[in-house]
C-alpha cells in the first residue's frame, strides 16, 4: 500500500472524527462513514430531545419499542456492564445531569455550572423484553456516551471491509485496520492528559482498537465551588475522585477498550495496575501527578 | 610595600582556588543529577519508561480522553 494518505475530518457525536486511509479510500467511502456517525448520533444522542434515546429516557416505567440499532447498542452495553462488575454503568444519566452535565459540552458557558445532589444509583435493572422492547425502571436514564461512540467505530469495519488498511478515530476512540500505510503499522500518539498537544507515548498498531478515558477533559466548576467532570463512579453516584488522569486501553474492539479504560480509571492507579497485570489487557496509565505506567504488556506496542 | 603585595597576591590565590573548587563541586553535582534523571526516565523501576515524543516520531493520529 502506498504511504500517501487521504485524510477526512468531520464533526459528529460531539467530537472530531477522522477517517484515514490510502488513495484507494474513495470519497464515497468517507461519505458513508460520515453518514453512519450522523445516523448513530441522531438516534443515540442524549442532547437531542427527539432522538430515540431521549424518547426512551422519557418512557421510564413503561415498555418502549426500540429500533434494531438502539436495542443492539443497549444490549451490548448492558452485557459490558454485567462483565465489569458494575463499574461500567450506562444507566447513570441522572447522576451525570445532577453533576451539572445537562447540555452538550459545547454549550457550557464560562461561569460555574449549577449542580444538585446526585440521585441514588441502585435502581432496578434495565430490562430487554421480546420484540425489541425496553423497560427502563422509573428513576433510571440511559447515557450511551462513549460506549456508543466506540460501538459506532467498531461498525466501520463493515462499511470499509473492502479496504485493507484504514483508521477511524472518533475523538480518541479508534480502530486501526491492517498494517498501516506502508506496512509498518499505524503510529498513534497517546496525548499527555496534563499537557495537551504533547504525547506521553507513541503506539505502533496492527489491526487493533484503542480507547482513552480521561477526567481532564469535559471538566467544569460547579456553583458550590467543586470541580466536576463527566466520569461518574457508580459506587458513589458522583464524579470519580480517581488518582488517574487518563487511561488508554488497547483491545480487539473499541467498545471493549472504552469500557475497560473506564473501569481502570475508576479503580485508581494501584488497583488498575493490579487488574491490568491480571487480565493482560494492555493499557497506558497516566496518574494525576503525570507519572506514566505501561501495564498488561503495553510496552510491546511502543513505537521505539 | 613588598609585604602588602605578597598579602594581596595570597588573597587573590585564595579567591581563585575557592572559585575553582566551588565550580568543580557544582559541576559534579549537576552531572550526578542529570545522570540520575536520565536513569529514572529510562525504564526505571517505577514503571515510567523513555518513549519517543510526538516531535521525534511521525504519528498518523492521536488518542486522548474525550
Amino acid at each position: 500500500m502506498s504511504a500517501t494518505l487521504a485524510h477526512t475530518a468531520f464533526r459528529a457525536m460531539g467530537t472530531d472524527i477522522e477517517v484515514i486511509g490510502g488513495p484507494e479510500l474513495t470519497g464515497e467511502d468517507r461519505e458513508r462513514v460520515q453518514f453512519w456517525f450522523q445516523r448513530v448520533e441522531s438516534l443515540l444522542s442524549r442532547f437531542l430531545p427527539e432522538s430515540e434515546l431521549s424518547r426512551l429516557n422519557r418512557s421510564a416505567g413503561r415498555p418502549f419499542s426500540a429500533s434494531a440499532l438502539l436495542y443492539r447498542v443497549l444490549a451490548d452495553a448492558l452485557d459490558a456492564a454485567a462483565a465489569s462488575g458494575g463499574l461500567f454503568d450506562p444507566a447513570l444519566l441522572n447522576n451525570v445531569r445532577a453533576a451539572g452535565y445537562d447540555r452538550s459540552f459545547e454549550k457550557f458557558g464560562v461561569g460555574p455550572i449549577p449542580a444538585s445532589r446526585p440521585p441514588r444509583v441502585h435502581h432496578a435493572p434495565v430490562r430487554l423484553l421480546p420484540s425489541r422492547r425496553i423497560l427502563l425502571p422509573i428513576g433510571a436514564g440511559i447515557d450511551l456516551g462513549g460506549f456508543a461512540k466506540g460501538w459506532a467505530v467498531d461498525r466501520c469495519a463493515t462499511i470499509l471491509s473492502h479496504h485493507a488498511a484504514w483508521l477511524v478515530n472518533a475523538g480518541g476512540d479508534l480502530l486501526a485496520r491492517g498494517e498501516g500505510p506502508d506496512g509498518s503499522g499505524w503510529l498513534v500518539g497517546v496525548e499527555d492528559p496534563l499537557i495537551p498537544g504533547k504525547d506521553v507515548a507513541v503506539l505502533r498498531l496492527f489491526d487493533r482498537a484503542v480507547a482513552t478515558s480521561s477526567v481532564m477533559r469535559r471538566r467544569w466548576h460547579t456553583q458550590d465551588g467543586r470541580v466536576a467532570h463527566h466520569v461518574i463512579d457508580p459506587r458513589t453516584g458522583r464524579p470519580s475522585e480517581t488518582d488517574i488522569a487518563s487511561v488508554t486501553v488497547i483491545s480487539d474492539s473499541v467498545a471493549a477498550a472504552e469500557v475497560e479504560a473506564k473501569v481502570l480509571l475508576l479503580l485508581g492507579r494501584r488497583e488498575a495496575m493490579r487488574r491490568a497485570e491480571f487480565t493482560g489487557i494492555p493499557a497506558v496509565l497516566v496518574s494525576g501527578a503525570g507519572e506514566m505506567s505501561l501495564v498488561g504488556g503495553a510496552g510491546a506496542y511502543l513505537a521505539l | 610595600m613588598a609585604r602588602t603585595n605578597r598579602y594581596n597576591e595570597a588573597r587573590l590565590w585564595t579567591a581563585a582556588v575557592t572559585v575553582t573548587l566551588l565550580t568543580t563541586i557544582w559541576a559534579g553535582l549537576a552531572a550526578k543529577d542529570a545522570f540520575t534523571r536520565l536513569n529514572r526516565d529510562d525504564g526505571g523501576g517505577d514503571g515510567r519508561q523513555a518513549v519517543p515524543s510526538r516531535e521525534s516520531a511521525v504519528t498518523h493520529t492521536r488518542t486522548r480522553g474525550s
